[in-house]
């Protein structure tokens, strides 16, 4: 629904993962198209129907259904499968907040059921809400009427189904190890010093016990029994949490509450770590610890409090820890407890209730433990010696087999009960109270009582409990003593009345199949079924005997047993017969103590083999029992000494507490680890590493790698022709910010930048492989000089860069070709084809061959197409590029100097510098144009400050192109400093005669000039000029007396009378005064000359028409025999009278 | 076999005749070739709309056609020269009836008389061509990598590249005037002037209409292409046919070298022998190899699929 969910989709890269999606994705729709389309079918069949039978819920749910989907189907159909596909990829997170299991297809309708009976809107709104979750994906209407396919991220996402290490240690294997553990359990009950050694010793002939593996099944029958009773506690465990998990966690809080009181009321408060506390506050001072510090402390110790530990009810913790060990371990004594775990049902033993009127388990005291029914040890006790009470009321036969079973019990849980600590449980308030008082009476009292209430805390506790342990210890080497008269009643009564045994093995299976039906029955959810039946994946389906046996017994015994299942029941009952007797043959100590101690272990051992072999096939998907060399050292260490416990170790699928070594079951470890480790390619190279430091070497110095690029062959055409295509585009960039200065106005600074293009260089892709320690065939480094190459490859043919995914997928496909390639080559290699051989005068197939038939094969016909490839495209390619780079620099050059065709050496011969450094731009300023960011003055060895000048006025020099190279010759500075020689009125003949007209004209101007300068001269001299205006009269002044006049001295300096009337200079025009000066056209500063203006000149002269017409017949007679025949020649000859006419006026001015 | 639908068949004959069968096929022989020809028309329109749906548009322009067939440089560069002259054509026209009367500056030539004037007009049209050609610009071409394009320049540089481009082409075309000019010279006057008529043979030229009809162009199309997608068409319909016979022919010449042993045998000829082998016009079955061997060759996508295993499709080859 929403693509912004804060997942996103993560895939894999490359080929596979994407083929993945399309095909889950393609089948998806599949399917949902195929429900989609099916059932609108349907619904619209039923629709017309459902007009009838309106009353009927049913088919009013089609009915209404029916009225909603062809609705969209129609109005959608178009889109439907467009918007599928397109919307794949954004799945909706919402499917993840609900993930209730749910089918679709039965979720949908189901929905809909719901909403029929209330006909509002909002209802239906919901539904189609409601309908967002579904499993596996679901075709959905939107807001607009389309269609949109909606999947579940996780199953997109899904990985095909291998199996992984950490399923396969399935929750059931962990459960048993940490409820029943037989060591633990033993050994936290063994606690003295004394018994242990006892212990030690018999652990010690472990190693000795002869061992065979008859004992296993029986064994894992019996264990698999426990497990499923542990299940359905635990299942009413769940159950119960409901009501008491409220309970607890207010003890929780309380008890977190409560630590954080005691810290601030420095720990006076939880009786049970009272003394501790006490001390701890005597010695605060001499702890370094800040408060936060011991605060954790404290809770450290506290987290280690069971889930017995309750504030109020001081003494509970204690007494239930004890007890529920106890209860455990009679649970886990499965030679004699499997009867005693579930109630007894009346279908077992119908009369049972009559009998018995208190009926007692151990599930139940397991129960009542879990919800603090019990107050004190003695309810405690009497409720287990209850357990074997009835049964030994109940079958008061004495050679009955339960009854051994009972007495074993029995006195097992005798031995155990000392180590429960004699603890009433009693309210808080009350202790406080009477502790109050007793604080009053007597202190001595007090500090009596209290060790009573924290002494046995945790499991290895304090010395108390230790005292009462080895008083319990010894209860039970009593027990020991006394059992084997009792057994060894048993066995007599077997051999004796075997039919009477076999009957009461009956018995027996029915009511274990009893306790079997009594656990669906005791749970009263129906739900727990299912999973219940699906939790335990382990011991499903390799009960192989015993689960088929039972799975057929169960349903026959409604049918108040067959002759096979009795038959059946025979062969059971006669096996277990068996096992007792076994049991009781081996009724030795060392026997029994080994079989407790390690049946678990040995349960385990061969579950997990047994696991492999389900169903009499090798499970694929099952962990597979690897060899570890490591525990070849519990092998050795087994055969070197056999006075300590083996224990195993490195099992990781254990849990951390060891079990013992059992040799018999070591099927993974029984290989010595080989005494030569291999090279240390580490050591090695620092070795080499450090020697390179030594002599100042670096990496870069040694040979390269053979990952690096060796810059020949096409290689090297490829990278040139990267390089060209780089170049490219930065003349591209240029071009088009010029183009861009022309069109628009303003042009963002930002524009300026070049794209930044980095020169490849072929780098080497892992430095490391140059050290001879590394293999050179890596499978990630190679990968990775193929990646480089693909990437170098799709550059060379276009892409500027290329996305990461685009890069690996080419790259996948790349190594699938070659590793066809390879794979085909080696088939052909190893092929026994008879063209190999050498017959009948064919030649056998060479090495060459075998090279060309696998090339065929995949797609490569002759080995020329890889030439032509690399003559056609590369070099090709690379001659193109060159061309078009020198087109395209020819086209920027002639955007930036449109003035100038070509350069030439003739530019270069005249002199000026204006030409080699464009210096125009004094005025505007350094990089003015911006060139110096562009580049283009290193490009084009522009100086700095200097403009080109056509850039200027770009339009105009196109005009003036062909004048420009004339223009250039002379420039206006160049000619600054040359004086040239004042004109005088006798040089005046020696004029070209077009100037001449001019010339006189400036001439009568300066003459008028110089004779109001020389009146003026006069006047300021005293005297007059007695023939007036000697300009007037005959051109002829007098030339005054120079450094005559003494006021004169300013004008004198510039004025000069002249004697000589032709030595009169000519004034030159800005010499003039400003009203006689001639008007000059002025060019604009941005050097534009607009519009010519056109003024007829006064003093120009015209030929008339008329001297045209005259003019015209002479030039043709002056040709006569030419233009006489041909037309076409007057043709040409009409321009050659025009350019005549043209060059008239300008000579007709002389005349 | 429904005669009805089969149009082209006096076409495929005057192809035929052009690529060198002599013999009047029969009409079962044109049928297989104009189904052939309209399953290549057929798949070449449904490539080029998908690759101009590739480009987001919606019409076949000429250069999605040219683009399927763009590894064949010689058709290639022949269909290139073709849609030039197509254009002189149509500009040639178009100044004819224009500005014909009025002083054109082409014609405004002082070399220009009277007897020159087809002379001069051939050389503009050549020049005219050449520029055309230049201006059929393909956007896989190199120069189209990069967002700048130089001006077009007709100087010094371009008769190399053109020289470059054009050598397989004009190899080809020079391979082809030989066999034609072979085919033509033992030909009488009037056989040769019908030997040219026949050259102008096509499927689209005056018969877009009949053409669109017949390959139900509006059924594949999202748009109705052009006239120049329909010219092309015609062009390349025509080397087929042309591909298809020589082929054909081939076949046959190599069948009657295995039967010459036959004939060795069998000195003398009767009168009422069944006639020469030669004298036999091509039979559909030669078509069919001619079919079946052009289809034939490395599929380049097919090796990726080579250890996989699944199902190969195979896509029809164009001729």
């Amino acid at each position: 629904m929403s693509s912004t969910g804060a997942e996103e989709i993560y895939l894999k890269q490359g080929t596979k993962s994407t083929r993945n999606l399309c095909a889950t994705i393609r089948y998806l729709l599949y399917e949902k198209a195929v429900d989609y389309y099916f059932g609108d079918e349907k619904m619209q069949d039923t629709r017309f129907a459902a007009f009838d039978i309106l009353e009927e819920s049913d088919d009013e749910d089609n009915f209404e259904d029916a009225e909603e989907k062809p609705l969209f189907s129609q109005t959608s159909s178009n889109n439907a499968t467009r918007n599928e596909e397109d919307d794949y990829d954004d799945d909706d997170e919402d499917n993840e907040k609900q993930q209730e299991p749910k089918d679709s297809r039965n979720g949908s309708e189901s929905d809909v059921v719901e909403v029929n009976d209330s006909t509002d809107k909002d209802a239906t709104l919901k539904v189609s809400r409601y309908r967002e979750v579904p499993e596996e994906g679901e075709l959905e209407e939107n807001e607009q009427g389309q269609l949109k396919f909606v999947v579940n991220v996780q199953l997109l996402l899904a990985r095909p189904e291998f199996p992984s290490i950490a399923d396969s240690i399935s929750s059931a294997d962990e459960a048993i190890g940490s409820m029943v553990h037989p060591i633990l359990g033993t050994a936290s009950a063994i606690e003295s010093n004394f018994e242990r050694q006892n212990e030690l010793k018999l652990i010690k002939n472990f190693n000795k016990v002869y061992h065979s593996f008859e004992n296993d099944l029986p064994n894992i029958v019996k264990r698999r029994k426990l497990e499923r009773s542990d299940k359905a506690l635990e299942l009413n465990d769940t159950k119960d949490h409901g009501s008491s998990d409220n309970e607890n966690g207010g003890n929780d809080n309380e008890d977190s509450q409560h630590v954080n009181k005691l810290m601030g009321l420095g720990g006076a408060a939880n009786l049970s770590l009272k003394n501790l506390l006490a001390r701890i506050e005597e010695n605060r001072d001499k702890l370094n610890l800040t408060d936060l510090e011991l605060k954790n402390l404290i809770m450290d110790v506290r987290k280690n409090r069971s889930k017995w530990a309750s504030y109020n009810r001081i003494g509970q913790e204690e007494l239930y820890e004890a007890c529920e060990k106890v209860v455990l371990e009679l649970r886990g004594y499965t030679e004699h407890s499997i009867a005693f775990l579930n109630r007894v049902s009346k279908r077992e033993a119908p009369n049972y209730y009559q009998i018995i009127k208190k009926p007692m388990d151990l599930n139940t005291v397991m129960k009542k433990l879990k919800n603090f029914q019990y107050n004190s040890k003695a309810e405690f006790v009497d409720d287990l010696m209850l357990i074997w009470k009835n049964c030994l009321t109940y079958n008061s036969d004495p050679n009955h087999f339960l009854r051994a079973d009972a007495i074993a019990m029995q006195k097992k849980t005798l031995s155990l009960i000392p180590l429960i600590p004699d603890i009433v449980i009693r309210d808080r308030a009350e202790v406080e109270k009477e502790a109050a008082a007793a604080a009053q009476q007597n202190e001595a009292e007090d500090a009596q009582e209290k060790p009573g209430f924290i002494s046995s805390r945790g499991v290895g506790g304090s010395s108390t409990s230790a005292k009462k342990a080895k008083k319990s210890r010894k209860g039970l080497q009593e027990a020991d003593h006394t059992e084997p008269p009792t057994a060894s009643d048993s066995p007599i009564g077997d051999s004796t009345g075997k039919k009477d045994a076999n009957t009461s093995a009956a018995d027996q299976t029915a009511e274990q199949n009893e306790n079997e039906f009594s656990q669906p029955q005791g749970a009263s959810n129906p739900s727990i079924e299912p999973s219940n039946a699906s939790t335990p994946p382990v011991s499903a389906a390799s009960e192989e005997k015993t689960g088929d046996r039972e799975g057929t017994a169960n349903p026959e015994e409604d049918d108040n047993e067959d002759d096979a299942t009795a038959m059946m029941e025979d062969r059971q009952a006669q096996e277990q017969q068996n096992d007792r007797n076994e049991d009781d043959d081996n009724e030795d100590l060392e026997m029994s103590t080994w079989r407790t101690l390690t049946s678990n272990t040995r349960y385990k051992l061969c579950q997990q083999r047994s696991n492999l072999f389900k169903g009499g096939k090798i499970q694929p998907n099952e962990e597979a029992l690897l060899r570890d060399p490591l525990q070849m050292s519990n092998f050795s260490n087994y055969l070197d000494d056999s006075s300590k416990v083996v224990l195993h170790r490195n099992r990781q699928c254990f849990d951390e507490n060891d079990d013992p070594y059992l040799i018999e079951y070591d099927i993974c470890g029984g290989i010595p680890s080989l005494k030569y480790k291999g090279p240390d390619y580490d050591a090695i190279e620092n070795d080499i590493f450090s020697d390179m430091m030594k002599q100042g070497k670096s990496l870069d110095q040694l040979p390269e790698s053979p990952f690096s690029i060796k810059m020949k062959g096409s290689n090297s055409v490829i990278y040139k022709n990267i390089a060209l295509m780089q170049d490219i585009r930065k003349v591209c960039f240029k071009i088009n910010i010029v183009r861009q200065m022309q069109t628009s106005q303003f042009i963002h600074q930002s524009q300026y930048h070049a794209p930044d293009i980095e020169r490849i260089k072929p780098e080497d892709i892992d430095p490391l492989s140059k050290l001879p320690t590394r293999d050179q065939l890596v499978p990630q480094v190679a990968y990775a000089a193929l990646e480089r190459s693909v990437s170098t490859i799709l550059m060379a043919n276009g892409f500027e860069t290329t996305n990461p995914t685009c890069v690996t997928t080419v790259t996948q496909l790349a190594e699938q070709y070659f590793g066809n390639l390879v794979k085909s080559l080696k088939m052909n290699m190893e092929s026994n084809s008879i063209n190999k051989l050498p017959l009948k005068s064919k030649r056998p197939m060479s090495l060459k061959d075998i090279l060309l038939i696998s090339l065929q094969e995949n797609g490569i016909e002759k080995p020329d197409v890889l030439y032509s490839h690399y003559k056609e495209h590369l070099t090709k390619q690379n001659k193109k590029l060159t061309d078009l780079k020198y087109k395209l620099e020819g086209f920027l050059r002639d955007l930036l100097r449109p003035g100038i065709q070509e350069i030439t050496e003739n530019q270069f011969t005249d002199d000026s510098e204006q030409f080699l450094n464009g210096d125009f731009s004094n005025e505007i300023g350094e990089d003015f144009f911006g060139f110096k960011e562009l580049g283009l003055d290193k490009e084009f060895n522009l100086l700095t400050s200097t403009i080109p000048l056509h850039l200027l006025h770009s339009k105009l020099s196109n005009q003036l192109s062909h004048l420009d190279s004339k223009s250039k010759k002379a420039k206006y500075e160049d000619f600054q400093e040359v004086q040239f020689p004042k004109l005088r009125k006798r040089d005046l003949a020696s004029q070209i005669g077009l100037l001449r007209p001019f010339y006189e004209d400036l001439l009568s101007k300066s003459r008028a000039a110089y004779a109001k300068q020389l009146k003026k001269h006069r006047q300021s001299l005293g005297f007059t000029d007695p023939e007036g205006l000697p300009a007037a009269s005959n051109g002829t002044p007098k030339a005054p007396e120079s450094g005559s006049a003494p006021n004169g001295g300013e004008s004198s300096s510039t004025f000069v009378e002249i004697e000589d009337p032709e030595d009169l200079v000519i004034l030159e025009d800005d010499d003039l005064p400003l009203k006689q000066r001639n008007h000059r056209p002025k060019v604009p500063p941005n050097g534009r000359i607009t519009q010519v203006k056109r003024k007829l000149i006064n003093n120009a002269f015209f030929l008339e028409a008329q001297d045209l017409r005259e003019q015209q017949p002479q030039i043709t007679i002056a040709d006569p025999q030419t233009s006489t025949t041909e037309n076409a020649e007057t043709k040409v000859g009409n321009p050659e009278i025009a350019k005549t006419t043209e060059e008239i006026p300008d000579v007709q001015p002389a005349a | 076999m429904d005669k009805a639908k089969y149009k082209y068949r006096l076409e495929i004959q005057q192809m035929m005749f052009v690529s060198g069968e002599t013999n009047d096929p029969p009409e079962s022989t044109t049928m297989v070739i104009e189904t052939i020809v309209k399953d290549q028309v057929v798949e070449l329109i449904l490539q080029a709309q998908k690759t101009a749906n590739a480009r987001g548009q919606k019409s076949i322009l000429p250069e999605d056609l040219i683009f399927l067939i763009r590894h064949d440089k010689a058709k290639v560069n022949r269909l290139r020269t073709y849609l030039s002259w197509k254009d002189v054509r149509k500009n040639a026209k178009d100044q004819e009836s224009g500005d014909l009367g009025a002083g054109n500056d082409l014609l405004d030539n002082p070399a220009g008389g009277a007897a020159g004037a087809p002379n001069a007009s051939g050389m503009d049209n050549k020049m005219l061509a050449k520029q055309k050609k230049s201006q059929i610009r393909l956007p896989w071409e190199l120069e189209f990598m990069f967002n700048e394009q130089p001006l077009e320049s007709n100087d010094d540089g371009h008769g190399n590249q053109i020289d470059e481009e054009e050598r397989e082409a004009v190899l080809a075309q020079l391979k082809r005037l030989k066999q034609n000019d072979e085919r033509t010279k033992n030909m009488t006057q009037k056989e040769y002037v019908h030997w040219s008529e026949c050259r102008q043979a096509s499927f689209t030229f005056r018969k877009a209409k009949r053409f669109r009809e017949w390959c139900g162009m509006a059924q594949l199309t999202e748009s109705r292409p052009n006239d120049d997608v329909i010219d092309i068409l015609g062009f390349l319909t025509f080397e087929m046919v042309c591909s298809l016979t020589e082929k054909a022919l081939e076949i046959k010449k190599n069948r009657r070298e295995e039967f010459r042993q036959e004939k060795e045998n069998k000195k003398r000829r009767y009168l009422f022998d069944e006639p020469s082998n030669d004298t036999k016009p091509i039979m559909p079955e030669y078509i069919y190899e001619a079919w079946r061997q052009l289809q034939t060759g490395p599929q380049e996508g097919r090796c990726l699929y080579n250890f996989r295993g699944g199902r190969l499709k195979e896509k029809i080859r164009l001729i």
